[in-house]
């Protein structure tokens, strides 16, 4: 009984926030700006119109895919630093508004008057931000598939919707850190400059330490994101290999396998959004 | 939402309740009790911890010390049992701007469980013109109905409303208090915590004032005004001679002041407690009296003298 309750409040929560996102001209104009931006970018790297039709993988310190027929654009949209890292930090920024953005509005009040309990309003809020950057991944995702279709590359339809679930993911770790982040402080501009530390945090999480500590890498959301694509193809795991290949042009081996990497993926959403419940519940909503 | 089950158990009991925001106390060890059924007012001034106590009942904030009874239950361990049961409206409410009225009394009807009429709910606050307005657009008294409107979704047991005439018109405030009769005849228990002495005066049955943090008096508003040792004021017709009236009046240690005001003698007391010595002592000289009229210090005097004596 409880349990249907808390699904039932969750879905009235995220039913909510969804409808005041869809009419924030803000929110629609920046997700659509970002998400063009990222579409453009994976297309304009690739070159698309300029492959011949037997053309082969290269990296020569550029990763190009010259080759459409292994459905490397899709890899290339995932390695590119436009889009995998933006979207985690755009993610981190998405998830700081969480509680900040209603809190500062006033109708963080508001929502916490209905009968619903702190962690179930803390858990809708950061559900529906999940969701928008679903909507964001889907709609770059649908954006690529069709320049790609355009250019004649053809694409498996398994790469692409495993692409865009482990991409959705990647991003939602960084709403949970960011809806995280939002619970430590109740000042807007401490908490969005926490925000950018927890973003550069986790880039260079996924990158400097990484590179140094392979161990260390495995936690990352990016490299946890890198295994996990990795897994979707049989040749993808050397290709990813190469294509993060330091600059000397040894191969940093990716390690763990596919379902470690999604495991690491998920537990950067869970565990951030039950930390970010834990301190919510304890916070005083006065005005 | 389920009908008063006890009219024995108080709607709001604090026993010690105490509330620090860092180096500030904002409640000190509160002891509160709100008879169920009743209309009780909580009166203070600025920075009393009015807001402070209405959040503590509703679960926004979270007690430093002691503890607070909603309704038979802890807030601590049953805040969404009590809200279910409880409508509030919060001190500076705010909607959502993208939202229009009805969209916020559905999602208020959601949130309790319950299936309501939004345009009869709308038009019992005079909100039925704008149910389909964004609540962005809606004036500060349109947005404290829209926020009134969403405390009566479902018929709560206990009405908790937090500086509810704040930027109401006249007309608003009259429906205010009709609502607030309405839900008292219910059986619901109303709380409404303002520092305008009108509304409680209008409204209430039992008053509490608070300064400081702390319950510094708590009754009846007729008790607290005889309990109060502030000025009251005697209208007295005499038969005989009105400057012979004066004249004895004036000699008596309690008046502070005697006017005459088109052949009826104003009398000012030094306390209400002293108004039936000076009748008395009238009457036992040879001024007549045709009638007289006593009036009791109002609630301002009485909330003054509680608020500036601490």
């Amino acid at each position: 009984m409880n349990g249907r309750h808390t699904v039932t409040a969750l879905l009235n929560i995220v039913r909510l926030e969804l409808r005041r996102h869809r009419r924030s001209r803000g929110t629609v104009g920046t997700l659509a700006g970002l998400t063009l931006f990222c579409t453009f970018w994976s297309v304009h790297n690739l070159s698309i119109s300029t492959y011949p039709p037997n053309a082969s993988l290269r990296n020569d310190g550029v990763f190009s895919v010259i080759d459409p027929g292994q459905n490397l654009l899709i890899l290339d949209a995932a390695t590119s630093v436009f889009v995998g890292p933006l979207l985690l930090c755009a993610g981190v920024l998405l998830g700081v508004g969480t509680v900040t953005t209603p809190r500062t509005e006033g109708t963080l009040r508001t929502i916490q008057t209905f009968p619903y309990s702190r962690r179930s309003v803390f858990v809708g809020l950061v559900l529906s931000r999940l969701v928008v950057i679903a909507v964001v991944v889907a709609v770059l995702t649908i954006c690529t598939v069709v320049a790609a279709s355009l250019a004649g590359v053809q694409l498996s339809r398994a790469m692409v919707f495993g692409f865009a679930v482990l991409l959705t993911l990647h991003a939602a770790g960084g709403v949970a850190v960011g809806a995280m982040v939002s619970t430590l402080r109740s000042e807007p501009i401490a908490v969005y400059l926490l925000g950018v530390v927890a973003a550069v945090g986790l880039l260079v999480m996924g990158g400097l330490l990484s590179s140094q500590f392979m161990q260390a890498g495995l936690f990352a959301p990016q490299t946890a994101f890198h295994v996990a694509l990795a897994g979707l193809h049989e040749n993808w795991t050397t290709l990813f290999q190469q294509a993060l290949a330091d600059a000397t042009g040894d191969f940093r081996p990716l390690f763990g396998s596919m379902a470690a990497g999604v495991l690491v993926l998920c537990a950067w959403v869970v565990v951030p959004t039950l930390l970010g419940a834990v301190g919510y519940e304890r916070w005083d909503l006065n005005r | 939402m389920t009908d008063a089950s006890d009219d024995s158990t108080p709607a709001v009991v604090t026993d010690g309740f105490t509330k620090r925001f860092g180096s500030v106390t904002a409640v000190d060890g509160l002891e509160l009790t709100v008879p169920a059924g009743s209309v009780y007012g909580l009166l203070g001034p600025n920075g009393a911890g009015k807001s402070t106590t209405i959040d503590a009942l509703v679960g926004l904030v979270h007690a430093t010390e002691g503890t607070v009874r909603v309704l038979g239950m802890d807030v601590r361990t049953s805040p969404v049992k009590i809200r279910r049961r409880t409508g509030i409206l919060p001190d500076g409410f705010t909607p959502y701007e993208r939202l229009t009225g009805r969209e916020h009394l559905n999602a208020a009807a959601r949130a309790n469980r319950v299936t309501i009429d939004t345009d009869e709910a709308l038009a019992r606050v005079g909100l039925a013109d704008a149910a389909d307005r964004t609540a962005g657009g809606y004036s500060h008294g349109m947005t404290q109905r829209l926020g009134l409107a969403m405390a009566l979704v479902g018929a709560p047991d206990l009405l908790v409303l937090d500086e509810p005439a704040a930027g109401l018109d006249p007309h608003g405030i009259e429906l205010l208090r009709r609502i607030v009769r309405e839900e008292h005849a219910r059986g619901a228990t109303v709380m409404l915590s303002t520092h305008q002495l009108a509304q409680v005066e209008a409204v209430c049955d039992t008053v509490g004032i608070i300064d400081d943090g702390r319950l510094v008096a708590e009754d009846s508003a007729e008790t607290l005004r005889r309990t109060v040792e502030t000025e009251a004021t005697l209208r007295v017709r005499p038969t005989g001679s009105i400057d012979r009236a004066r004249e004895l009046l004036r000699d008596l240690n309690s008046v502070t002041g005697v006017t005459a005001d088109d052949g009826v003698l104003i009398v000012q007391c030094d306390a209400e407690q002293e108004t039936a010595s000076v009748i008395a002592a009238l009457e036992r000289s040879d001024v007549a009296l045709e009638s007289y009229e006593k009036s009791l210090p109002g609630l301002e005097q009485v909330f003054e003298a509680y608020t500036d004596e601490q």
